[in-house]
């Protein structure tokens, strides 16, 4: 059965699997690919444009509603359209040297965050963290991603197939310890 | 743990104002704690990379569940059904055409034009002719009775009067008609090859081809092109179709 959108936004605030479902009922919205398709080709762009554009748009929608900046009042729809016109634009206004025409996009809504550049300060923090991150067991990795999407501790001991909430608790606890220590010793 | 939390907290914008303000107190006079922001901080980037990298393996795959050429395919399909309904009808036609140029028509039935043009204008048959205009049938009949059984013509109005019978969708009147004509030795050839028109076009397989296979020697039939044109017509895979 189909849910609401306010039913989704919240599920994806709520993170976990719940997350995992709006997600999924999200995607499984065919007229938001046909749209943002039909727009990207009607700027010369190709099914790699509409990859990358429409994940962005995605990830900025599911990123902006986990971290309380989703304040969009409109539907859900509406934004991601929004969102990947707006990516879009930017991109071929950049990429393509070629001027667009305004009356094209109504709606100025996006996450900036996604289109700062990097300074090089935080590049280099990041690498660290990569690479410590990257040395983690693939348990450790999952888990602190998991921690990091609100999955509850029983999900993820379902999900991870730990024997008990402790346990579960502990790994957590003892994964995001060593990772830590590892970026201090570095940084 | 809770001091993790916490960070996480602060880190997505879900503390309340009054208890973001705290943190930014406590945060203010604890270098350790800013040591730890940071490097979670620096956690939370890379880890949230990691989160945008499975999304968007998810919608690269609900992409490739809506094919980009999915109109474009139907219009293929359209077009594709409309060539080959022009084919079809293209093939049809010919065949018609084909079926048609055959002349058949003109031996398979008398016309009452016919006697007309041959300058036959006994009052007799002047009345026949014109009670089969009128669809008279019973006047016709009793017209084509009252003549001689020496006119030498008589077998073609009883032919006349079977297709009349059949036009009236009489198929039982006009059967006994033309086995009445064929059995006229002048006639008997004319009147087997209209009968068989009569079986084939009235649907009436078992007759015709019990009337066909009476007639063994095909080569020495008067209307023997036409027999075998009209077998062929017969097991046409269009043709059948229209009788």
């Amino acid at each position: 059965m189909a849910r609401s959108e306010t039913e989704l936004i919240s599920y994806i605030q709520q993170g976990g699997k719940r997350r995992e479902m709006a997600l999924a009922e999200i995607l499984s919205w065919e007229d938001i690919i046909r749209q943002a398709r039909s727009y990207i080709r009607g700027y010369k762009g190709n099914e790699q444009d509409l990859e990358d554009v429409l994940s962005e748009a995605v990830v900025t929608m599911d990123r902006n509603i986990r971290n309380g900046k989703y304040a969009h009042t409109g539907s859900l729809k509406g934004y991601l359209n929004t969102t990947v016109k707006n990516i879009w634009r930017n991109r071929f206004r950049k990429d393509q040297q070629v001027d667009y025409r305004e009356d094209m996009v109504s709606v100025m809504e996006i996450d900036h965050s996604i289109l700062e550049e990097d300074t090089d300060v935080r590049d280099e923090r990041l690498r660290a963290v990569m690479k410590h991150f990257d040395k983690l067991s693939l348990k450790c990795q999952t888990i602190l991603k998991y921690w990091m999407l609100d999955y509850s501790t029983e999900e993820m001991m379902d999900i991870m197939e730990l024997t008990s909430l402790d346990v579960t608790r502990r790994k957590k606890y003892l994964c995001l310890k060593q990772l830590k220590q590892d970026i201090a010793a570095a940084v | 743990m809770e001091q993790a939390q916490e960070i996480k907290n602060y880190l997505q914008h879900r503390l309340s104002s009054e208890a973001k303000a705290a943190f930014e107190r406590k945060l203010a006079n604890n270098p350790s704690l800013q040591q730890e922001l940071m490097i979670q901080r620096s956690i939370h980037e890379h880890v949230e990379e990691k989160i945008a990298e499975d999304t968007r393996a998810q919608v690269r795959a609900a992409i490739a569940r809506v094919p980009a050429r999915k109109r474009s395919r139907k219009f293929l399909w359209v077009l594709i059904a409309l060539v080959l309904l022009l084919l079809g009808g293209a093939y049809l036609r010919r065949t018609m055409q084909t079926i048609q140029s055959q002349d058949l028509q003109e031996y398979a039935y008398v016309e009452a034009t016919d006697f007309a043009m041959r300058g036959t204008l006994e009052d007799q048959i002047q009345s026949i002719l014109t009670a089969q205009t009128d669809g008279d049938v019973e006047l016709m009949k009793k017209r084509i009775d009252q003549l001689s059984p020496s006119y030498e013509r008589k077998s073609e109005m009883i032919l006349l009067l079977a297709k009349t019978y059949w036009d009236q969708g009489e198929h039982e009147s006009a059967e006994v008609q033309y086995r009445l004509a064929a059995k006229d030795p002048q006639y008997i050839e004319l009147a087997q090859l209209q009968i068989l028109y009569f079986f084939a076009q009235t649907r009436q397989s078992e007759k015709y081809e019990a009337l066909r296979s009476s007639i063994t020697d095909l080569d020495s039939h008067t209307f023997s092109e036409e027999l075998a044109q009209l077998e062929i017509n017969r097991n046409h895979p269009v043709y059948k179709y229209f009788y």
